[in-house]
C-alpha cells in the first residue's frame, strides 16, 4: 500500500525512478513490496523446513559434520538407489516426452476427426487425476503372476512384475500427460505459416518437421523432459508398489530408513542427495532454453490457413499409436472400477456396493478433511503461481531467477523429505503448526505452485513486453497494467495452476502422509491404507470417487475459463 | 495494492483460524493394529463409557516414527495395537510414560513390562500361510518346517514383510533365530529362502491377499491376518512351522505428556477386562486374547503347534542391529 505521492503516472513508470535511489530505485515500488511478502511466504514454508532438515542431516551434537551422509552413502544398497534413481529418471523423462510429443503432434497437426480428439483428450487426464499407485495396483492385477493379462489372456505363468521396468512403464503413463500438455501448448502456439511457408519454399514434410517444427519446440522439450525427470526422481508411491526389493529408489530408501529404522538422520541425508540432480538439471535447463526467443504470440496477425504437414499414412499411424496407448489407460483405470464394486477383488467377482456404503460412512471424515483443504490450497496455489511468474518473467525484482529456483525446491525434493522438514520444522515453537489443517494445506501450495508458476513463465514469455509497454506508454501504472492487459493473456496460466494444486491436493501422498494426524485425515492416506490391510475394494472406491472429484472440478474450472471467453491453457498458450 | 493485502491478510486469518486444533471430549489415538480389527473394539467402548476415540492407523515402524518426531508435542494419548518389539523400542527412545492398568493381575505377567510401560492384549503367532490350489496342482502338503519353504516349487512365489517397516518382519527374522539355534544358522537359511521371494512387503499381512488369489504361493505371517484371509472366504491353509516360531504380544501404551491421559487411562483399565478381551472371539478376529478367562474365536486352530515367547530385553537390545543385518545381508543392501 502507498500513500498517494502526487506524482504524474508517467513519472511513476520505472525509468523515471532510476537516479531518485540505489540500486533498488530502478524497480517498481508495488512489485517490491509484493516480492518481500513472497520472499516472507517462500522463506518460512521452504527455506526454514529446509534448513531444519539439513541440520539433522549434517549437525550432529551441535558441529556440522558429513558422517551421517557418508554413512549412508557407505551402503551399497543407498549408492545403488541413487543410481537407479537417476536411470530410472532420465529413461521416464525420454520415454514419456517421447509419447507425449506424438501425442502432441497428433493432436495439433494431424487434423483428427473430432471424435478422436475428444476421446484422447479425456483419457489423457485420468493419470494425472488418480492416486498414483492406483496405476500400480492396476498394473499389478494386470501383469502379476496371475494377473488379467499375462495369465488369462497370454497364458504365461510365473512372470515377474516387480522390479525396473514395471515401474518405469507405470511411471511413463503417469506422466507422460505432463509431457503432452506442454509439448501441445508449445506446438499450438508455433504461428502455422513458419511451417507452411517451408513446406512451399519446397521442403518435404520431413525435412520441414526437422528444422522448423521441432527447433520452435525445443523449449517445450526441454520443460518437459525437467518436469517428467523430477516427477520420477520424486515418485514415491509407484516404486513403493512395484519396484520390490529388485530395484531401490531413494525415495523409498529415505521412506524406509526414517519409518522402518527410526533414522531421521539418514533419511534426511538420502533426500539431500536427492536434491543434487534436481538442481542440476534445473541449471541445465535455464542454460540451454535461455538462449533463445520463442516470441511467437506478438500481437501482430498471421494468415490462419491449415498445412498439410502431415501426408495421410503418417496420420493413421499417429491415430493408431495414440489409440493403443488410450486404450491401454483405460483398460487399467477399467479394472479399478471392477474393484470397487466387487466383494473380494481377485477371488469373489460378486457385485455389491458395500464398497461405496463404507465409503461414504466411515470414510466420510476423510472426504470433507480432504476437499477442505484442496477447496483451500486451491486459490493460494494459484496465487502464489502467478505472482511469482509474473514478477520473475517481467524482471521486476531483483534476484528474480533465486527466487523461481527457490520456489522450486519443494517440487523437486521427494513428498516424503518435504513432510518429514515439515515435521521437523513445524513440531516446535516459534511455529507450531503439525495436527493442523494449515501445515497441509501449506505443504501443497508451496510444493505444487511451481506448474502455474512454469505456466505463467512460459506464457509470458511468449508474450511480447511491447503489448505490456503498450499500456503502460499509454498511462496506465504497474498494477492496472497487470490487472487490464497481463492477467487475461495470463488467466489461463492461472487456472492451470488451479487446476494442478487441487489435483495435486487430491491425489497425493508421499509429502503429506507424514502431515496427516488425528484431526486431518486425506483420502490418498485412507487408499494406501486400506490397500495394505486388503481391503482392495475400499481402496478402488476411494480412488474412483477422487478420479471423479477431480475430474467435476477440472472440467468447471475449463467450463468458467470459456464462459469468460478465453481458450484454456490446453487450448491456447505454452502450458506447464 | 489494498486488495492483495486484504487477501494476504484473510490467509493469514485463515491460517490462525485452522491452527487451533479440534479438542473435546475424545481419546486421540495412534493405532497399530489394522482398522477393521480396532474398531469394534472402539465402538464398544465409545457404547460402554461415551468417550469418543479419534484414531489414524499406521503400521509400527510409522507410528513409533512419529512419536519420536512429535516427541516435544506429543498429538495423541495412546497406541493401541502393535507388537511388544516395537514398544520396547519406543521405551528406549523415551516416548512411552508408564501405567499399570487396574486389574491388570488377571493377566499373566510375561504379556507385560515389568515397569508399566505396555500391557499386552492379545497373542499372535508366526505362521504359514498356502495357497491350497497350488499345493494340490503340485501334489504338496502344506509347509510343516521353516525348511519346507527352501522348496524350488516356491521360486518366485513367497511374500513376506519388509522388517524395515514392519513389526511382522521383525518377529519372522527372530522366530528363525529361536528357531534353527542362532544368528548364523538363521542368516544362511534366509539367505536361501530370499532366493524363493517375490517382494518383501510394506505392511505385515500385505502379502496375505496375492497368496489368497495366488499371486505369490505362500508366505510368513502373523496368525490374525492369516485367519482374517482365511475367512473371507479365499482358499488358504495356514500351518505351523515344527521348529517353532514367535508368539508376538500385540500390546498398548500411554504416550509419554500426550493429552487427556485420564482418558487413555480409563481406555487401557476397560481394555484388560474380560468382556473387552472376548470382543475378539465376538468379532471373528484371530487374535489370541491373554485374559486367561475370555472367550478364544473358534478360528483359531492351534494342534501341532510350537510356539516361544519373545524376550523382550532380548528383542529391544537386538532389534534395530538384527534388521540392519538382514538388510544389509539378505536383501543385498
Amino acid at each position: 500500500m502507498f500513500a498517494v505521492s502526487g506524482r504524474t503516472a508517467a513519472e511513476r513508470q520505472p525509468g523515471f525512478l532510476k537516479n531518485a535511489r540505489a540500486r533498488l530505485g530502478r524497480y517498481n515500488p508495488s512489485a517490491l513490496v509484493l516480492g518481500a511478502v513472497l520472499w516472507i511466504c517462500l522463506g518460512v514454508f521452504i527455506l526454514y523446513p529446509l534448513y531444519r532438515l539439513l541440520y539433522m542431516a549434517f549437525v550432529t551434537n551441535g558441529t556440522i559434520s558429513f558422517e551421517s551422509v557418508s554413512r549412508i552413502m557407505s551402503r551399497r544398497g543407498n549408492r545403488l538407489a541413487f543410481a537407479n534413481s537417476l536411470k530410472l529418471g532420465v529413461l521416464v523423462a525420454i520415454f514419456a516426452t517421447f509419447i507425449g510429443y506424438v501425442f502432441a503432434f497428433a493432436r495439433t497437426r494431424a487434423n483428427l476427426p473430432r471424435g478422436w480428439r475428444i476421446f484422447i483428450d479425456s483419457i489423457i487426464v485420468l493419470p494425472l487425476i488418480s492416486p498414483p499407485f492406483t496405476l500400480a495396483l492396476s498394473m499389478l492385477f494386470a501383469f502379476g503372476p496371475r494377473g488379467f493379462i499375462t495369465y488369462k489372456l497370454l497364458g504365461i505363468t510365473g512372470s515377474s512384475i516387480y522390479g525396473m521396468w514395471s515401474t518405469l512403464w507405470a511411471e511413463v503413463l503417469t506422466y507422460f500427460p505432463l509431457a503432452y500438455m506442454t509439448l501441445r501448448g508449445v506446438l499450438e502456439n508455433i504461428n502455422p505459416s513458419l511451417e507452411e511457408n517451408a513446406f512451399s519454399l519446397g521442403g518435404s514434410r520431413w525435412h520441414v518437421f526437422r528444422t522448423v517444427t521441432v527447433p520452435l519446440t525445443i523449449p517445450g522439450i526441454a520443460n518437459s523432459l525437467l518436469l517428467v525427470f523430477s516427477a520420477s526422481l520424486a515418485d514415491f508411491a509407484i516404486p513403493l508398489v512395484l519396484a520390490g526389493h529388485q530395484f531401490p529408489v531413494l525415495t523409498t530408501q529415505a521412506y524406509l530408513q526414517i519409518t522402518g529404522l527410526y533414522d531421521l538422520r539418514g533419511g534426511a541425508g538420502l533426500s539431500f542427495i536427492l536434491l543434487v540432480p534436481s538442481l542440476i538439471v534445473f541449471l541445465l535447463q535455464r542454460y540451454w532454453v535461455g538462449r533463445k526467443s520463442y516470441v511467437t504470440v506478438t500481437g501482430k496477425s498471421s494468415s490462419g490457413t491449415e498445412t498439410a504437414l502431415v501426408s495421410n499414412w503418417a496420420r493413421y499411424a499417429l491415430l493408431a499409436f495414440c489409440l493403443i496407448v488410450s486404450a491401454f489407460i483405460f483398460l487399467l483405470y477399467g479394472m479399478i472400477v471392477f474393484g470397487s464394486l466387487v466383494k473380494a477383488w481377485g477371488a469373489n467377482h460378486e457385485f455389491t456396493l458395500a464398497n461405496y456404503q463404507y465409503l461414504f460412512t466411515h470414510g466420510m471424515k476423510s472426504i470433507k478433511d480432504t476437499l477442505f483443504i484442496a477447496f483451500i490450497a486451491m486459490p493460494l496455489g494459484g496465487l502464489l503461481g502467478i505472482s511469482v511468474g509474473y514478477l520473475v518473467t517481467r524482471k521486476l525484482v531483483p534476484g528474480g531467477r533465486l527466487m523461481e529456483f527457490v520456489s522450486m525446491i519443494n517440487y523437486a525434493l521427494p513428498g516424503t523429505v518435504v513432510g518429514i522438514a515439515y515435521l521437523l520444522a513445524f513440531n516446535d515453537p516459534p511455529l507450531m503448526l503439525t495436527g493442523t489443517a494449515t501445515i497441509l494445506i501449506a505443504a501443497y501450495v508451496f510444493r505444487y505452485s511451481p506448474t502455474g508458476i512454469r505456466s505463467t513463465i512460459a506464457t509470458l514469455q511468449q508474450i511480447d513486453k511491447s503489448i505490456e509497454e503498450a499500456s503502460t506508454s499509454l498511462g496506465a501504472d504497474m498494477l492496472t497494467t497487470m490487472r487490464k492487459v497481463t492477467l487475461p493473456l495470463v488467466l489461463p496460466a492461472l487456472f492451470a495452476g488451479l487446476e494442478v494444486t487441487f489435483t495435486r491436493a487430491m491425489t497425493a501422498i508421499s509429502a503429506t502422509i507424514f502431515l496427516i494426524s488425528v484431526n486431518w485425515t486425506l483420502i490418498t492416506v485412507r487408499i494406501l491404507e486400506s490397500a495394505t490391510e486388503l481391503e482392495l475394494g475400499h481402496a478402488a472406491a476411494f480412488s474412483v470417487f477422487v478420479i471423479a472429484a477431480v475430474y467435476i472440478v477440472t472440467n468447471v474450472l475449463r467450463g468458467i475459463l470459456r464462459l469468460l471467453g478465453l481458450s484454456t491453457i490446453q487450448e491456447k498458450t505454452a502450458a506447464y | 495494492m489494498s486488495y492483495r493485502v486484504g487477501k494476504f491478510v484473510a490467509m493469514l486469518l485463515v491460517a490462525v483460524v485452522l491452527s487451533v486444533p479440534a479438542y473435546a471430549q475424545t481419546l486421540d489415538v495412534y493405532s497399530i493394529m489394522p482398522e477393521s480389527f480396532a474398531v469394534p473394539f472402539f465402538e464398544a467402548f465409545e457404547e460402554a463409557t461415551g468417550i469418543k476415540i479419534n484414531f489414524v492407523r499406521h503400521s509400527a515402524g510409522e507410528v513409533l516414527a512419529r512419536l519420536i518426531a512429535e516427541k516435544n508435542n506429543p498429538r495423541v494419548s495412546m497406541v493401541f495395537g502393535g507388537p511388544a518389539d516395537t514398544f520396547a523400542a519406543a521405551i528406549s527412545e523415551g516416548v512411552l510414560e508408564p501405567y499399570v492398568p487396574n486389574g491388570v493381575e488377571a493377566i499373566p505377567a510375561m504379556y507385560r513390562q515389568p515397569e508399566g510401560y505396555f500391557t499386552g492384549i492379545a497373542l499372535n503367532p508366526i505362521v504359514f500361510l498356502t495357497n491350497r490350489e497350488f499345493l494340490e496342482e503340485n501334489n504338496m502338503k502344506a509347509p510343516s518346517s521353516w525348511y519346507d519353504l527352501l522348496d524350488p516349487a516356491y521360486r518366485n512365489g513367497l511374500q513376506m514383510a519388509d522388517a524395515r517397516t514392519s513389526g511382522t518382519g521383525f518377529n519372522r527374522i527372530a522366530s528363525i533365530v529361536l528357531a534353527l539355534g542362532g544368528e548364523d544358522e538363521a542368516f544362511d537359511y534366509m539367505a536361501k529362502l530370499h532366493e524363493n521371494v517375490q517382494v518383501y512387503t510394506k505392511s505385515g499381512g500385505g502379502g496375505t491377499v496375492p497368496v489368497a488369489t495366488r499371486q505369490a504361493t505362500s508366505g510368513v505371517f502373523f496368525l490374525v491376518d492369516s485367519i482374517e484371509t482365511a475367512s473371507r472366504g479365499y482358499d488358504v491353509v495356514i500351518s505351523f512351522p515344527k521348529e517353532g516360531s514367535v508368539v508376538s504380544v500385540e500390546s498398548m501404551a500411554l504416550v509419554k505428556n500426550g493429552p487427556n491421559q485420564d482418558l487413555a487411562k480409563k481406555f487401557m483399565d476397560w481394555m484388560v477386562t474380560p468382556e473387552a478381551q472376548s470382543l475378539y472371539a465376538k468379532n471373528g478376529i484371530g487374535f489370541l486374547p491373554v485374559h486367561p478367562e475370555a472367550e478364544v474365536s473358534e478360528l483359531v486352530n492351534l494342534e501341532g503347534a510350537n510356539f516361544f515367547d519373545l524376550d523382550l530385553e532380548w528383542a529391544g537390545e537386538h532389534r534395530q542391529r538384527l534388521i540392519e543385518k538382514w538388510v544389509d545381508e539378505i536383501v543385498g543392501f
